[in-house]
């Protein structure tokens, strides 16, 4: 809160410009004598989320992949789902980019005029990622909080990067990541003319970043099947179909990359299941989260062992635990 | 003699100002024993017996101007006890505080309240949340009401319509009760735990429901629930429900009120609430903890 972000992404497309516009306002409310100015409340650029992270632990969170593929659905999901309640036991704790996050979920509400849920697309403008933010509590009765960033880029970015190690080394926010989610787009994925495609250039983009360097050795990645109501609400055979290809994809991406990744894991989400609503809205949403919360890179631990003491600790135990759970299950295979 | 001086926090049409037209008419009167009562007059009162008479009048009090910030003192002392107190109030517009969230800023005067501010009361009113609902929420309503099969059918062949622009002014008002006390948090003035009474407004409408108040603001408001709940550091809070006119100005309700003492019209629920027409019940908890 201590930040005051300057404005640095011009939407233009309808829903995305500032209404009555907040960043204009913001420049007139500097002017004026007897007002005191308040934090923007928009995304952090990368000066301020550095800034961020000296004065707190932050752990960043890297949303990795194609345009469309549910990036930003995945995001505002969590964001609405606090406003229904605690996640899993998670309690919502803060959020110093308010604005940006009511901006993000307006597609997706009944005052946007819309008929159908939608997530707005952010505009590419080189590798000059935004991040927003949420702090969270981790039970009524944990010590502290958790400040979260969490990168809402275009997925452009990621195809630059994909395309070439020299673009992906651009990408620097990715060696601060305590948790790098990939995404595999389920709408895709039962279309038989994309599928493959789709599945290629996941693979790309870990191929590019491992081959940079630009993942850190103990940070987790998890490569997520997005949209996954897609695939629940096929039928026959092109549903068998459908699973058939998530574990061939899946011993696939094991087999390249788990070598090269430490902490290597598959997920399935349905952030918006409009397809298949007998899942429930943030279908996968809140194991993310646990992951989140309790899954720190080694190389982080004194940081927030620091910051945090036996609370912290107490997470740390949990997250042993589960590393220890996920390591048996590994073995056991 | 102790001097308190208290925030009025809340969005436009929260209830604030008719808070403090029925406190101004209770501590003056004898049939209903409030805890404290009125010790003695303090300067200025044409504010206060204004919006006074209104309540006394079964008439809206009115809102507060954006541009007026209006502060109230008053001296009272407990009516079973010897602590006097000197209060003082700035019955700050709703509009002031919608300015904090839409236009992110505040004002040097609502500064200088925080500075001095030793606790505070959120106001919140039933009928004027802002709650907006994902698509996906009214389609599931929708399907859920028997519709008329033609008009539905008109309904969906219309084209789809333009997306209405953001509008920062229309988040859920959740949203904007939690922004306003991260504001107040981050401002270099602030000392916690600050002590907050949460009070919400137009009780007698939510009554029926047989809710308490905080079990009702977790219910309705759950962002800023778990946010007062993971910042007890900062905020030590309770929960008010406080019908401060009683009941509508109109239909029925209107004769009901007007058989009524005026002082007996207020309804006050919580915890540890003895007297449930007592308004100076928040301000005692203020004093008190």
């Amino acid at each position: 809160m201590a930040l005051e972000p300057k404005p640095t992404q011009t939407a233009t497309e309808p829903g995305h410009t500032l209404p009555a516009s907040a960043q204009e306002l913001l420049a007139a409310t500097s002017a004026v004598p007897g007002l005191i100015r308040l934090p923007a409340g928009i995304e952090l650029n990368e000066e301020h989320a550095k800034q961020m992270a000296l004065e707190r632990p932050v752990r960043l969170i890297v949303l990795a992949g194609a345009v469309d593929c549910g990036k930003t659905t995945l995001l505002t999901s969590i964001y609405e789902m606090f406003q229904a309640g605690p996640i899993e036991k998670k309690q919502f704790a803060g959020c110093d980019t308010f604005p940006a996050f009511e901006k993000k979920c307006h597609l997706g509400r009944a005052d946007s005029g819309n008929e159908e849920e939608k997530s707005g697309r952010n505009p590419y403008d080189g590798p000059h990622p935004e991040y927003v933010h949420l702090k969270l509590q981790n039970g009524p009765k944990a010590l502290g909080h958790i400040d979260f960033l969490f990168t809402d880029v275009s997925g452009e970015m990621f195809e630059h990067a994909r395309n070439s190690t020299d673009e992906c080394k651009k990408l620097t926010f990715l060696r601060r990541a305590c948790h790098i989610v990939v995404f595999l787009d389920c709408e895709k994925l039962i279309q038989p003319t994309k599928r493959w495609g789709m599945v290629k250039d996941a693979k790309s983009l870990i191929q590019s970043c491992l081959d940079s360097q630009m993942f850190e050795p103990d940070c987790f990645v998890t490569v997520v099947w997005a949209k996954c109501d897609f695939v629940e609400a096929a039928e026959g055979k092109e549903k068998a179909a459908a699973k058939d290809l998530i574990n061939y994809v899946e011993d696939e991406f094991k087999t390249r990359f788990a070598p090269r990744i430490k902490n290597f894991k598959f997920h399935q989400t349905a952030a918006r299941p409009n397809r298949y609503p007998d899942l429930n809205f943030g279908y996968g949403v809140g194991e993310l989260l646990e992951a989140w919360v309790t899954e720190i890179p080694q190389s982080r631990k004194a940081e927030y062992d620091a910051m945090f003491g036996s609370d912290h600790n107490r997470e740390r135990a949990q997250s042993d635990t589960n590393d220890q759970a996920t390591l048996s299950t590994e073995e056991k295979k | 003699m102790n001097p308190h001086n208290f925030l009025l926090i809340g969005l436009p049409a929260t209830g604030k100002t008719s808070f403090l037209a029925a406190l101004w008419n209770s501590i003056q009167q004898d049939r209903v024993k409030t805890a404290l009562e009125l010790k003695k007059l303090d300067g200025d009162s044409a504010y206060l017996n204004k919006i006074s008479d209104a309540w006394l009048g079964y008439e809206p009090v009115g809102r507060n101007q954006t541009d007026i910030e209006t502060y109230v003192s008053m001296w009272l002392k407990e009516r079973h006890g010897d602590q006097e107190v000197h209060l003082t109030f700035p019955d700050i517009s709703g509009e002031t505080f919608k300015q904090q969230w839409a236009s992110r800023h505040l004002t040097a005067s609502y500064q200088n309240c925080i500075k001095t501010a030793d606790g505070g009361i959120l106001f919140i009113h039933p009928k004027s949340l802002a709650q907006p609902l994902r698509i996906s929420q009214i389609a599931n309503l929708a399907d859920l009401a028997e519709q008329d099969e033609d008009q539905f059918s008109a309904e969906v062949k219309t084209p789809n319509p333009p997306t209405t622009p953001w509008d920062i002014e229309k988040a859920p008002s959740q949203v904007q009760i939690v922004e306003l006390l991260q504001f107040l948090t981050v401002n270099q003035y602030f000392k916690g735990p600050f002590k907050l009474a949460i009070v919400v407004s137009a009780w007698d409408e939510v009554a029926p429901s047989k809710l308490t108040p905080s079990v009702w603001v977790q219910q309705q408001l759950p962002l800023l629930a778990q946010y007062l709940s993971s910042h007890t550091d900062k905020f030590n809070v309770s929960f008010f429900g406080v019908s401060a006119q009683g009941g509508k100005y109109d239909g029925k309700d209107l004769g009901a009120l007007q058989a009524k003492h005026p002082a007996e019209r207020v309804q006050v629920v919580g915890d540890g609430i003895e007297n449930p027409h007592d308004i100076t019940e928040p301000l005692l908890w203020l004093m008190k903890h």
